[in-house]
């Protein structure tokens, strides 16, 4: 989103799902050695993304 | 098609809510004398008043009162130009407002469209006004009534205020003064004490015009 | 928590309970919708509440201090501006920069979304929102990076902090004084957030007639947000109680036939969605629902609050076997009666709403002003129900 300006195209054809972060499993992919307590990352890593969510939804809509 | 038929369907084309054949009807008018244009305004009021007694009677709810509203606000300019400047007959003058505090309008904007298109003049001071610009746009503008409009509970106080600003000014007995929206009541009427009450922009307009008879 | 609080908090929770689930508790229970009201009730601005997070529990816990209703209904609703003024919102005005400082919050009618936004939103109603809608409802986020980052993340900051003070404050609350908050988690069926927030309301009421198609649609497309709206803002893992709180606007415009096209399909279908997940919910219905009794008679029985601006009389006789009632008291009695004409009407709304259970008494609103309730009739009324309102009487 910050390096966004302002979409000019007509319409949303050809273009993925949106996402607006990735879950962990995702993004263990970016790493390519073993993770020490992999699951306290990824538990912290997806843990906030509810919060995320209702934080951005409640930012466009209230 | 002669300019009487064209505007007879316009009334039956605005009540049954059908805005492209409006639109088309209103069109064919206009390319036809200022005559024609008279009458189809008066199509507009037929098909509006037609609008109301639907919604009155429980077959329109409010969606189709604003559509209608709508609809008309988008075409009297058009139609009211095409008349001559001063042939336009109206059958009173009432000043509209939102009261101090509240800034809602969508109420009231519906009520001054099916005013206008029931022969008013309108005069719409806006949202958010002070008693003593009601009390100067009273003596500015002399209408025959004046119409408060409010959303939120927190209109009450200023409705009140406002009808006692006009007391105040001694001019009472100069206007009518109807009180309109959601929070308004019988018990909140005769607290405020203006001449009428309505929640229901089609009854207040059947009020306004019963005043403008009688006067 | 002490022994008493603990069983005050057990007796509560089984009234509220029981009553959701349509049975007859030990007594009617109470609870009013103080919203922002609470600021002059403890005399305070709006604009102060809104900006210092601990005025606010403060005025929320002076109610419930000085009433001690059932349940408290929670502050949420009164939404913190460092978070607005952080990203630049347009949406609504505000106590102390738009309004008076002690103005409830105004709602001008906005559209964000234009009629030919339609095709977009329904390809991807998320992306529509963050990127393109974001940036126009909240000014700080349209402009460049690091700019609208910052403001981002300003408001997260701001947020976060809100959320964690309030929900201390709840949890201190049940230790203290043995009471839950009534609402947990809040959301609305999809065509609400198009008409309340995206396309406005005089948008909507032109877009039924003039792209019928396209509000199907996008209520359609929508749904999916609604329901992890609902679920995202708990707070917590799913619970029957506190309720997911959905304020319904639209419904009482809307001809039972459009209602049906437009309004029921992605309404219904989250109140069964939730419910399913283990979730309850409180809808608030305002104005007159009566033309739309039928369809809420079908909603899942036990699972549904409705608070009535109107008609609850009405509402017992026809849904009071599905849906939970609560209401009864207009603010105009409430904001400009007398303590003994509010006793009587709730003596007068009891008996009619509370035989066979599944009633809570409360305003047919919430109060965000102050000539919405006197503290006078609260207190008068809250005395007579804890006395007279049980169902052995």
């Amino acid at each position: 989103m910050p390096e966004k300006t302002q979409p000019s195209q007509d319409s949303y054809e050809g273009q993925e799902p949106y996402v607006f972060t990735i879950p962990w499993s995702e993004k263990r992919k970016e790493f390519d050695v073993s993770l020490a307590n992999e699951e306290m990352i990824a538990m912290d890593w997806d843990m906030h993304e509810n919060l995320l969510f209702f934080y951005l939804m409640w930012l466009g809509t209230y | 098609m002669t300019g009487e038929t064209a505007a007879s369907q316009l009334a039956e084309a605005l009540a049954e809510l059908d805005e492209p054949k409006v639109l088309q009807l209103v069109d064919q008018i206009l390319s036809e004398s200022p005559e024609s244009a008279s009458q189809a305004i008066a199509a507009i009021q037929s098909g509006m008043d037609q609008v109301g007694e639907r919604f009155q009677s429980g077959e329109y709810f409010l969606a189709e009162m604003i559509f209608a509203a709508e609809v008309v606000k988008g075409v009297m300019p058009g139609l009211r130009e095409a008349l001559k400047a001063g042939s336009q007959k109206t059958i009173g003058k009432i000043l509209l407002g939102t009261v101090k505090g509240d800034i809602h309008d969508i109420g009231k904007n519906l009520v001054a469209v099916i005013m206008t298109a029931a022969g008013f003049d309108v005069v719409d001071l806006g949202i958010d006004v002070r008693p003593n610009s009601f009390v100067e746009a009273i003596k500015e503008h002399q209408p025959n009534i004046v119409g408060l409009s409010g959303l939120l509970t927190l209109s009450i106080d200023p409705m009140k205020e406002t009808v006692d600003a006009i007391k105040a000014a001694g001019l009472q007995d100069q206007v009518k003064v109807i009180i309109g929206g959601n929070p308004i009541t019988p018990q909140i009427h005769e607290m405020v004490g203006a001449d009428a009450w309505t929640n229901n922009a089609a009854e207040g307009v059947a009020i306004c015009k019963k005043w403008v008879e009688v006067q | 928590m002490s022994e008493n609080i603990e069983q005050l908090f057990q007796e509560r929770m089984a009234r509220l309970n029981t009553t959701i689930a349509l049975g007859e508790p030990d007594r009617v229970p109470i609870c009013f919708g103080s919203e922002t009201w609470i600021a002059s009730y403890s005399g305070i601005t709006i604009q102060e509440m809104v900006y210092d997070y601990q005025k606010l529990i403060g005025a929320a816990e002076k109610v419930i201090q000085d009433f001690a209703w059932d349940a408290h209904w929670p502050p949420l609703g009164i939404w913190p501006a460092p978070v607005f003024n952080a990203v630049g919102q347009t949406q609504y005005l505000m106590a102390g920069s738009d309004l008076d400082p002690s103005s409830t919050y105004q709602w001008p009618d906005r559209s964000p979304m234009s009629a030919e936004d339609y095709p977009k939103f329904i390809a991807d109603p998320m992306r529509f929102i963050f990127d393109e809608m974001m940036p126009k409802r909240s000014l700080e986020l349209a402009k460049p990076y690091p700019r609208n980052t910052v403001a981002l993340a300003k408001g997260g900051i701001a947020f976060g902090m809100y959320l964690t003070q309030l929900g201390a404050a709840f949890g201190r609350w049940v230790e203290q004084y043995g009471v839950a908050p009534l609402l947990g988690g809040i959301s609305d069926p999809a065509m609400d957030f198009l008409s309340d927030h995206y396309r406005g309301f005089q948008g909507i009421m032109m877009d039924i007639k003039r792209h019928p198609d396209e509000v199907v649609a996008a209520c359609e497309a929508m749904y999916p947000l609604t329901l992890r709206m609902a679920m995202a803002s708990f707070g917590g893992p799913p619970a029957p109680f506190p309720l997911v709180f959905l304020p319904l606007h639209v419904p009482t415009y809307l001809r039972p036939v459009d209602f049906e096209k437009f309004y029921w399909p992605t309404f219904s279908r989250l109140i069964n969605d939730l419910a399913s997940n283990g979730y309850k919910c409180l809808l608030f219905l305002e104005g007159d629902w009566e033309p739309h009794f039928p369809f809420l008679a079908q909603l899942p029985k036990g699972h549904v609050v409705g608070l009535m601006e109107r008609k609850i009389v009405e509402a017992k006789k026809a849904i009071g076997d599905t849906i939970c009632l609560m209401g009864g008291l207009d603010v105009d009695l409430l904001g400009y009666g007398t303590p003994e004409e509010c006793v009587a009407e709730t003596k007068r709304v009891i008996e009619a709403c509370a035989p066979g259970g599944g009633f809570i008494l409360s305003g047919g609103k919430a109060l965000l002003s102050p000539n919405d309730a006197k503290p006078e009739n609260l207190m008068a009324i809250t005395k007579f129900v804890k006395e007279s309102g049980g169902y052995d009487a």
